[in-house]
């Protein structure tokens, strides 16, 4: 029996350690105790390894009233808002799955205000239903299933890395010139995300719930489709997506105010007004901020008229 | 609570420490102490499922009592049915009332008749279908004068609700399980290391095989007709790596847990997908639930000994009583149906015994011949599959429909693409092979991690262990609860 309980402890001494260094690390603040590793080198490194777990725990430390859902073009827009009132529940790639997700996850933890939902058709699939936030919260349930999660060892040793190096890591960064990435864009995304769409009975019955609860909570909700540029737009002829793009429009007109930026106009004609043919530019999204938050006139095709408090 | 859950993490060790340390000088409080635990393991999910459990024990432990008094065949026959009573009985009221009343009224409204099934609100116990089958082996075994009825009402509720085995089997015989309780149990450390091991294996199955087969299962069996027959193949294969995955790790986890305990359980499966016709699988499956059903329907009724007709009659009842246990719907009934035809032709030739060996004894690789057999057996075991995790007769219809259409040729790669599982589709194909290696090297042994210590050097081991741990870890998702828990 001490022999087998000796060799136990043993096998489980790398995982002790390793559970220590998560309590000191605590690269999500998951425990948000332990300040030995300055924030700012955990926003920079755990939210490009998890973003869906970094703005979830971020949401849960310091709730605010307003939020952003969407994809990496709402994550662009909320790197112009004012973070003390805006939380940013927006992560690359994501799908309405993951937003619908959030946005119960957020109601759950604050009283919410406001609730800005960009998206496009490319979302509203059936067929787009990545469920990264469902797998977060799952993992963040209990502190073990939290330390003993890929993305927890990644962030970890990343941090690590950077201390002990004192050098920035760079993550998910490309090695392609802005030419070579605006093909890459064009080529790749609209078969991968245009080809099948399909209409998401459920995804409609998901954001009618979320209409129904905003409407019933006093919560301003409103739904914004963001610009791509018109080489992408055109791109998307060949895929017949004019009648599910007129009944997308349609749901969500008939679900709350809409501000639709995706149409040929003198911003989605601009070269210089995009990173790449899908996202645009800061300058553009201090524009539609201004424009969705403030009522300052845009490009928008505004369907309902309002201003957010 | 579930194996892989912190709740056991903590439970476990606690039990354990207990057991060994504290009550281990006496037999009664060991046994009685683990007749809390299991108490406590069972009730974790509903405390009002504790009186099933309670009762039936009760009732078994007195009906082996009784048979012990009399030997009049007559009240002997009549202490059986009781026990027969009990719990079919319950089995029967919250597994089947519903089916049965609804299937009624469902076939009088084929002859233009309109009745309202009346439906109750019915919980289905956790493990009830384990649990009363269990206990009945018992009675039987006794009313059969195979064992001797049990004095000790202590071990006798131990052997029925013992917490490894409880939930989901495996289905243990009295016979093995039972006496388990009247010896003392000394602390065997090479036996309580393999258990160890044999649990990491069930996590293992369970954690990186089942639930992440769940996944992309799920959402193939909820979206079939948007997909191509290629991929609702792959579906029915990753259901079958799915159930196996979840029931055989659970089985491991039970055993292995059981063996920290010093208590030897039955070995379930039998690293059955490399069996080389549908008889060697239906030997290497579930075996608990199969000898069961051998033991007490099919030799009762005559098993194989008698006239071709009734063989067929026999084969057809076992193999439909099978499906009917794992659930109570047509589904399972046809399922059931179909793996009695798989079986027949196999059966009615003799050769239902000619594949008893280990598969390539001695060799590395299989042969052709037995490599093509091992794919064939598994294929026709997951498309019977499909049926049994269809919702009902008509999606299976429909999913089979789609199967064997042109679209059965198209690639499936469109298809996974847009389930947008990034590298992960990638990480869990890696781990399917690893599943297979691994279990194929050690196809002779009693599971994934039976390691020969003389053989294996510590360092290796551990690292080993270690691999493990982290294949777990790293494909950790959204955690599915065990299908068998169901039943």
């Amino acid at each position: 029996m001490k022999r087998f309980l000796i060799n136990i402890l043993i096998l489980a001494i790398p995982l002790i350690v390793y559970l220590m260094i998560i309590v000191v690390v605590d690269p999500f603040n998951y425990l948000n105790v332990s300040k030995l590793v300055d924030d700012s080198v955990k926003f920079e490194i755990s939210q490009e390894v998890s973003p869906h777990m970094y703005k979830l725990l971020d949401f849960e430390n310091n709730p605010r009233g307003k939020i952003v859902l969407g994809d990496s073009r709402s994550n662009g827009l909320y790197h112009c808002m004012d973070s003390t009132q805006w939380a940013n529940l927006a992560y690359g790639g994501g799908s309405l799955k993951e937003m619908v997700q959030s946005f119960w996850w957020a109601a759950e933890i604050q009283k919410l205000d406001t609730v800005l939902i960009g998206m496009d058709l490319n979302l509203y699939n059936k067929y787009n239903k990545r469920f990264y936030v469902e797998e977060t919260i799952e993992a963040q349930n209990n502190f073990f299933s939290y330390a003993f999660n890929k993305n927890i060892f990644r962030s970890t040793y990343m941090i690590l890395k950077s201390l002990v190096s004192k050098q920035k890591i760079s993550i998910n960064e490309t090695s392609m010139t802005k030419e070579e990435f605006w093909q890459f864009q064009l080529n790749e995304t609209p078969e991968k995300f245009y080809k099948k769409i399909t209409y998401p009975d459920n995804y409609y019955s998901n954001l009618l719930d979320i209409s129904e609860y905003c409407s019933e909570n006093n919560v301003t909700l409103i739904f914004w489709i963001p610009p791509t540029h018109i080489d992408f737009q055109n791109s998307l002829e060949k895929y017949n997506i004019a009648k599910p793009k007129q009944k997308f429009l349609e749901d969500l007109m008939s679900l709350s105010e809409l501000y639709d930026y995706n149409y040929p106009n003198e911003i989605t004609m601009d070269d210089e007004c995009f990173r790449d043919p899908l996202h645009f530019s800061h300058d553009v999204a201090i524009r539609i901020r201004e424009e969705l938050i403030e009522g300052k006139p845009f490009v928008a095709i505004h369907s309902v008229s309002a201003i957010i408090p | 609570m579930l194996f892989n859950s912190i709740d056991f993490a903590i439970f476990l060790p606690t039990v354990f420490i207990l057991y060994w340390f504290v009550v281990n000088r006496n037999l009664k409080l060991q046994n009685i102490l683990l007749i809390i635990a299991s108490y406590v393991f069972y009730g974790w999910w509903d405390w009002r499922f504790l009186s099933l459990i309670m009762f039936s024990s009760a009732v078994d432990y007195f009906v082996g009592r009784g048979l012990e008094r009399t030997e009049d065949p007559k009240k002997r026959t009549a202490l059986l049915i009781v026990s027969i009573l009990v719990n079919i009985g319950f089995l029967g009221f919250f597994k089947y009332f519903n089916f049965f009343a609804q299937s009624f009224a469902d076939a009088f409204t084929f002859f233009g008749a309109h009745i309202n099934a009346s439906r109750l609100n019915i919980l289905l116990p956790v493990g009830i279908s384990f649990y009363t089958f269990q206990t009945l082996s018992y009675s039987i075994d006794v009313y059969r004068r195979k064992l001797a009825p049990t004095h000790d009402i202590v071990s006798f509720f131990a052997f029925v609700s013992f917490f490894p085995q409880l939930v989901a089997g495996p289905i243990e015989r009295a016979s093995n399980l039972l006496p388990q309780f009247y010896r003392k149990r000394i602390f065997d450390y090479r036996k309580a290391v393999d258990g160890m091991r044999q649990i990491l294996w069930g996590l293992f199955k369970k954690i990186v095989i089942a639930d992440n087969a769940a996944v992309y299962v799920n959402d193939i069996f909820g979206n079939y007709g948007d997909y191509s027959g290629s991929t609702l193949l792959i579906g029915g294969i990753l259901f079958t790596l799915q159930v196996y995955g979840d029931f055989s790790g659970y089985s491991d986890i039970a055993i292995g847990t059981s063996r920290l305990f010093g208590f030897n359980l039955m070995q379930n499966f039998n690293f059955p997908f490399f069996s080389r016709d549908i008889a060697e699988l239906w030997r290497k499956w579930h075996i608990s639930l199969n000898t069961w059903f051998r033991d007490y329907i099919y030799i009762p009724l005559g098993g194989s000994r008698v006239g071709a007709w009734k063989k067929i009659r026999n084969i057809f009842i076992i193999f439909v009583v099978s499906g009917l246990w794992h659930g109570a719907d047509w589904t399972y009934v046809i399922w059931g149906f179909l793996s009695a035809v798989y079986f027949l032709p196999i059966m009615l030739l003799k050769k239902h015994r000619q594949n008893t060996d280990v598969v390539a004894e001695g060799r590395l690789i299989p042969s052709f011949r037995e490599l093509v057999q091992i794919i064939t057996t598994f294929m026709l075991f997951s498309v019977s599959l499909i049926i049994f995790r269809s919702d009902s007769i008509q999606d299976a219809i429909h999913y089979f429909s789609k199967v064997f259409s042109s679209s059965l040729f198209d690639s499936p790669i469109k298809d996974f693409w847009t389930m947008n599982s990034g590298n992960h589709i990638i990480h869990f194909t890696i781990s399917i092979f690893l599943l297979f290696i691994i279990e194929w090297l050690q196809r002779t042994r009693q599971h994934g991690l039976d390691i020969d210590e003389k053989n294996v050097p510590r360092i290796l081991r551990w690292s080993i262990y270690y691999l493990v741990m982290v294949a777990c870890f790293m494909m950790n998702g959204i955690q599915q609860e065990f299908i068998y828990f169901q039943f």
